[in-house]
């Protein structure tokens, strides 16, 4: 069998990405909710 | 994809590690925006020239731009760390998606989701360990392959590799195989789903249950259709709930066998391979569900939440190395291949059994 790839270190920045991005998604959507962010185009 | 195989880098300091990511997000939203972009021109040059040009979603162009960066000049190190950061746009973008599900829906749905999901982690599990001893693998790497094909891929095979104790080396190879597999799903179940003229709904629920990764699962409902990649989300993510029972199920085999540590509080291990995000997603949900949201609000949320997916697919064509895989072994991607085959068919005729239950 030929040699397993490289492995990376993933980013990690103090929290999980699970709890990053529901506290990211909470953010966005107080700062919807207050109005602070302009409309959102798609 | 966090394969944190390796020990982690020494404290960098938060701020420089953040700014080392912003190249390659910056890129990551460059591709995303160029597939818009050209859906956009496709669709603009049709309707001046009023030909019937076929729609192809921005998710196909995304993905292809990144595959092509990919396997021929290769991604500069520099956007590297940014480019590892589209798994954390993909939960977000699912967090957010929650505000277009209402709760009904989120029942209604996930109900025929969980009853298909519980049916293809029988099958898939069954069918990756017979298959794993009949080539002859490892039986840690056979269960890491029936842990990967069975729920969700890479994340997965992350949360199972310690809990039975694999070696890394195998936990490499099943990550490439689900990989590989994946994309080539990205093009041949939209191709199948055309010739079947599968609904929407049923192609989302298809690819939901079928395509192990969870990006690939959304990107494959997205190519199809924006309401098919709802339902490809939601019927992944009810899979991947089920992380949990999946690996704790291996773990309590290897440990019986004396190849593994012993769990002792069953709950505190099922509560930690939860994956948080569903709660997130659900909260959501059910906050749209009650009204919390205006109108406006409602379409800002679900548009951040394409946003969100647009750099997730962009990752998915840029971390695809196809001379990588070909390194990975034979055998393990045979094995995961035949596995994959009988899933996607057995999927397939459980959906087309299961359109009665779902909505038009």
């Amino acid at each position: 069998m030929a040699a397993p790839p490289p492995t990376r270190a993933a980013p990690r920045l103090w929290l999980s990405l699970d709890t990053w991005a529901v506290l990211t998604a909470a953010t966005v959507l107080i700062l919807i909710i207050v109005g602070t962010l302009p409309r959102i185009p798609w | 994809m966090s394969i944190a195989v390796t020990a982690e880098q020494p404290e960098a300091g938060l701020s420089r590690r953040f700014l080392e990511l912003l190249p390659g997000i910056a890129l990551l939203f460059v591709i995303g925006y160029a597939g818009k972009l050209i859906e956009q021109s496709i669709d603009a040059y049709g309707k001046a020239h009023a030909l019937a040009l076929p729609k192809l979603e921005y998710v196909l162009w995304a993905i292809l731009i990144g595959l092509i960066i990919s396997n021929t000049v290769g991604v500069p190190r520099i956007f590297r760390a940014g480019i590892e950061t589209y798994e954390f746009w993909l939960k977000v973008g699912i967090v957010l998606l929650g505000v277009r599900f209402l709760l009904g829906d989120v029942l209604k749905l996930g109900g025929v989701s969980l009853f298909a999901v519980i049916v293809e982690l029988a099958l898939a599990i069954g069918l990756m360990l017979w298959l794993g001893n009949v080539f002859k693998l490892s039986e840690k790497l056979t269960s890491l392959l029936a842990i990967g094909s069975s729920i969700c891929g890479v994340s997965a095979i992350i949360a199972a590799r310690g809990a039975i104790n694999a070696r890394d080396e195998d936990a490499s190879f099943a990550i490439a195989a689900i990989l590989a597999l994946g994309a080539f799903g990205l093009f041949a179940y939209p191709a199948i789903g055309a010739l079947l003229g599968m609904s929407d709904h049923a192609f989302g629920l298809w690819v939901g249950l079928a395509v192990d990764n969870t990006a690939e699962a959304a990107a494959a409902g997205a190519i199809w259709s924006d309401e098919a990649g709802k339902v490809a989300v939601l019927a992944k993510t009810t899979r991947n709930a089920m992380i949990g029972f999946v690996v704790l199920g291996f773990a309590i085999y290897w440990a019986t066998r004396g190849q593994a540590e012993r769990i002792e509080n069953k709950a505190l291990f099922l509560w930690n391979k939860f994956p948080k995000f569903v709660l997130g997603f659900l909260l959501v949900s059910l906050l749209a569900t009650f009204g919390a949201f205006t109108k406006e609000q409602t379409a800002d949320i679900a548009n951040l939440s394409r946003w969100a997916f647009l750099l997730t697919f962009a990752g998915v064509g840029l971390r695809t190395d196809f001379a990588e895989m070909r390194r990975q072994g034979f055998y393990p991607f045979v094995v995961g291949a035949i596995a994959e085959i009988v899933v996607t068919i057995a999927t397939l005729v459980m959906v087309l059994l299961l359109q009665p239950w779902l909505p038009a």
